[in-house]
C-alpha cells in the first residue's frame, strides 16, 4: 500500500472516529437536557447489573450452603450408626399476604411428623 | 411453582428431619431461581435478555433449559416453553392471582415460535429476540427429579414430593408399601377421588394437566403453541404416570394438545394415562 493511500485511509478513520465522538457527544447532550438529573442509560444498565450479579453471588451461596449440609448429613448416614428409621412429612403452603400480586409470593412451613 | 409442596421421606431417625428440611429448602432455591412470577428470578433475567446473545447461567437455570429443549423434542413441539409470549398474550401476564384484572380488552392469539432458535452452551442460553420461556409443568416435574435425586442420594431410604399435586418418588416405602396417589375428577363439583394410583418401582412419577382449573374470561392456562390458543382437544383432564417428572408433565400436556389422537403416542413412550373427556359423567 502507498503513503498517499495509508494517509487517506488514516484521514477517513480519523474522520469517522470524529464523527462517532461528535454524534455521541450530540447523544449524551441531548439525553441530558431530556433527563434532567436522572442517571444515564449505561450506568442503569451497570447499575441493573451489579444488582443482578449481587442476587447470582447470594444464591450461590445459598445453594452452597445447602450442598454443605447436604453432605454433612449423608457423611453420618454413610457410618451406619442410625438403624432406625422414621417416616416425616412436611408441607409447604404457598401463601400471599391479601392483596399482593405474585411478587411477594413465599413459603411457610407447617411440619407434621409421623413415628413409623 | 403454582401449589402447596408436599414433602414426605422415609430416613434413619438422626436424619430424617434435617433432610425433610433441605428438601423444602432445595424447593424454594429452584422457585427463586426459576418462576416467572417473580421478576427477580434468574428466569426474567434471562427472558429479559432475549435477543442480546449468550447469556451466562447458573446450573440450575441451565438445566432448566436443557428440559425444556428435551421435552420440545419428545414432544414433537406440543410442550413448548416458547410459549410465553401466547400466555401474556391471553391475560396469563402475572401469577393467577393477578389474571382477571390484567385481561387485555383485545385478544389476538399469538403461537409460540418453537425452541429451535434456543442455543444452550455449557455456561450460556440465548433467546432469539422476542421470545421468552414459561417452563410450566416441566419446571415442577424437574425439580421433583432434582430434590428426590440429591436428598436420596443423601441417605433417605424412600421419598415423595408433591408439587401443586404433581408426584415424584424415590425408592419404596419400608414393607415394600407402594406409594399411593389419590386421583380426583375436576369435573365434579366435589372433586370426587375416582382412583387411588399406587405407584411401585425405583422412581415414578405421576402429573395432572387440566383445562379445568386456571380459568378466566372462558379462557384457561393450558395453550397449544401452534395456535397460540387454549387447548380444546375434547380431553378436558389428563392423570400420566410416567418414569421422569418433566416427562409425566409433558405427557400430560400433550394429551390436552392432541385429545385421544395421543393414546399411540402414550403407549409408545411406556405412560400410563387416566384421560377424562368434556361430559360429565352421571352421578
Amino acid at each position: 500500500m502507498s503513503k498517499a493511500r495509508r494517509r487517506v485511509d488514516s484521514w477517513i478513520a480519523t474522520g469517522l472516529a470524529v464523527a462517532a465522538g461528535a454524534g455521541l457527544t450530540g447523544l449524551i447532550a441531548v439525553r441530558a437536557a431530556d433527563g434532567g438529573s436522572r442517571a444515564q442509560p449505561g450506568e442503569r444498565d451497570r447499575a441493573e447489573l451489579d444488582g443482578y450479579a449481587e442476587q447470582l453471588t447470594r444464591e450461590a451461596a445459598r445453594l452452597q450452603a445447602y450442598r454443605q449440609e447436604l453432605r454433612r448429613v449423608a457423611a453420618e448416614l454413610a457410618r451406619g450408626e442410625d438403624a432406625d428409621t422414621e417416616v416425616v412429612g412436611r408441607i409447604a403452603e404457598e401463601t400471599r399476604p391479601p392483596g399482593s400480586t405474585g411478587e411477594s409470593t413465599r413459603l411457610e412451613r407447617d411440619t407434621a411428623t409421623y413415628s413409623s | 411453582m403454582g401449589g402447596d409442596l408436599h414433602v414426605v421421606l422415609w430416613a434413619p431417625r438422626s436424619a430424617a428431619e434435617r433432610l425433610a428440611d433441605l428438601a423444602v429448602r432445595r424447593i424454594e432455591l429452584l422457585e427463586s431461581c426459576w418462576s416467572r412470577f417473580r421478576s427477580g428470578s434468574e428466569l426474567n433475567r434471562l427472558n429479559a435478555r432475549a435477543g442480546q446473545g449468550e447469556v451466562e447461567v447458573s446450573g440450575d437455570l441451565r438445566r432448566l433449559a436443557v428440559a425444556c429443549s428435551d421435552a420440545y423434542a419428545w414432544s414433537g413441539g406440543d410442550v413448548d416453553a416458547t410459549v410465553l409470549g401466547s400466555m401474556v398474550a391471553l391475560g396469563y401476564a402475572e401469577d393467577f392471582t393477578s389474571v382477571a384484572a390484567a385481561l387485555p380488552a383485545a385478544w389476538v392469539p399469538r403461537p409460540a415460535v418453537g425452541m429451535d432458535g434456543v442455543r444452550i452452551g455449557l455456561r450460556t442460553v440465548s433467546i432469539p429476540a422476542g421470545v421468552g420461556l414459561d417452563p410450566g409443568g416441566v419446571g415442577k416435574g424437574l425439580a421433583g427429579e432434582i430434590v428426590t435425586a440429591e436428598i436420596a442420594d443423601a441417605g433417605a431410604d424412600a421419598m415423595l414430593v408433591s408439587l401443586g399435586g404433581d408426584v415424584v418418588t424415590r425408592g419404596t416405602p419400608p414393607g415394600a408399601d407402594p406409594w399411593r396417589v389419590s386421583m380426583r375428577d375436576d369435573r365434579l363439583a366435589a372433586r370426587t377421588e375416582v382412583r387411588v394410583l399406587e405407584l411401585l418401582g425405583a422412581h415414578r412419577a405421576v402429573a395432572t394437566s387440566s383445562t379445568l382449573r386456571r380459568r378466566w374470561a372462558g379462557r384457561h392456562h393450558v395453550v397449544d403453541p401452534r395456535t397460540g390458543r387454549p387447548t380444546d382437544s375434547g380431553i378436558v383432564q389428563a392423570t400420566v404416570v410416567a418414569d421422569c417428572g418433566w416427562r409425566a408433565e409433558a405427557a400430560a400436556t400433550v394429551a390436552l394438545v392432541r385429545g385421544s389422537a395421543c393414546v399411540g403416542w402414550l403407549a409408545r413412550r411406556g405412560c400410563t394415562a387416566y384421560l377424562l373427556g368434556a361430559a360429565v359423567p352421571r352421578a
